[in-house]
């Protein structure tokens, strides 16, 4: 007879497989390492908090990035004043980018390819970083941003239109 | 060419981690949620069982105690015949005196007309 649930044993083990990945897909949202590291911290909470719900999704890995991908979009959305989700307006991203003590600015062109990310709209941003780096089948990125898969295919198809034709404007 | 910008550039990225960050971050996080312990779950078929226990505990209490006040133990529950004591009036009062005397005490005999 089980009495309780083994919440940190199964915490502990997704930490071990995501804490790196998440970290990433975090930090290419909100761009700050700091402010990466909150919400990573943020996300494994909830993580601990909602660990019932695992059991019933089909997908761990979609799970665990849904949940990281929200707590991101979170805080953007609470620091509305300077990261206006509506408007779409990146230049207080891609200035956090330029000040942040630990981005790289030694290499033109993919700091010019990261810039060009940053002035998508949010949900062909999630879209590109989830397919691009992370590369999560469409099924997952459509689990992930509460999208069908059709939907998942056209924003990664327009968010590469974008970067491209930003990198060419910009070179 | 826009392929070509996606081959030169690949997954690399301007962004950097401190030295040694990922190993202190999973520590950290390890520690934290090793720390919160498991909150144990009564379940509900359990509690159930627990219910109808005492229920029945009170019931055969209350029937055991209402049987201890209203039926003394010591006292047998059938009488002897033998033992019951007749009224004095029908055993030892044989003359015509003691009846009228009886009559006469008697608030609804003394109001007859004989």
């Amino acid at each position: 007879m089980r009495l309780w649930q083994p919440h940190s044993a199964s915490t502990e083990q997704l930490i071990e497989r995501y804490h790196r990945p998440l970290y990433w897909h975090i930090r290419r949202l909100v761009v700050s390492h700091d402010d990466a590291q909150d919400v990573l911290q943020e996300t494994f909470i909830q993580i601990h908090i909602h660990l019932d719900e695992l059991r019933q999704t089909d997908s761990e890995r979609a799970w665990v990035y849904r949940i990281a991908t929200n707590e991101a979009l979170q805080w953007l959305r609470s620091r509305h004043e300077f990261f206006s989700l509506e408007d779409e307006d990146a230049s207080p991203l891609i200035n956090t980018l330029m000040a942040d003590s630990y981005t790289d600015t030694g290499d033109g062109i993919v700091l010019l390819m990261q810039e060009a990310i940053l002035t998508l709209p949010t949900m062909q941003r999630t879209v590109f970083n989830l397919r691009y780096y992370d590369e999560l089948p469409y099924e997952e990125i459509a689990s992930v941003t509460g999208s069908s898969v059709g939907a998942a295919k056209t924003n990664y198809h327009y968010a590469k239109e974008k970067i491209s034709n930003y990198i060419l404007t910009h070179q | 060419m826009k392929q070509d910008i996606f081959t030169q550039v690949g997954k690399r990225t301007p962004y950097r981690t401190p030295e040694g960050f990922f190993e202190q971050q999973e520590q950290m996080l390890k520690n934290a949620f090793s720390e919160v312990r498991p909150v144990p779950v009564v379940r509900p078929l359990h509690r159930k069982w627990w219910y109808a226990a005492v229920a029945s505990v009170i019931l055969i209490g209350g029937i055991y105690g209402i049987t201890r006040l209203f039926v003394p133990t010591s006292a047998p529950l059938i009488m002897d015949p033998a033992s019951e004591s007749a009224p004095i009036y029908s055993q030892t009062s044989s003359s015509s005196d003691d009846w009228s005397d009886f009559a006469e005490a008697d608030v609804f005999l003394d109001n007859m007309n004989w």
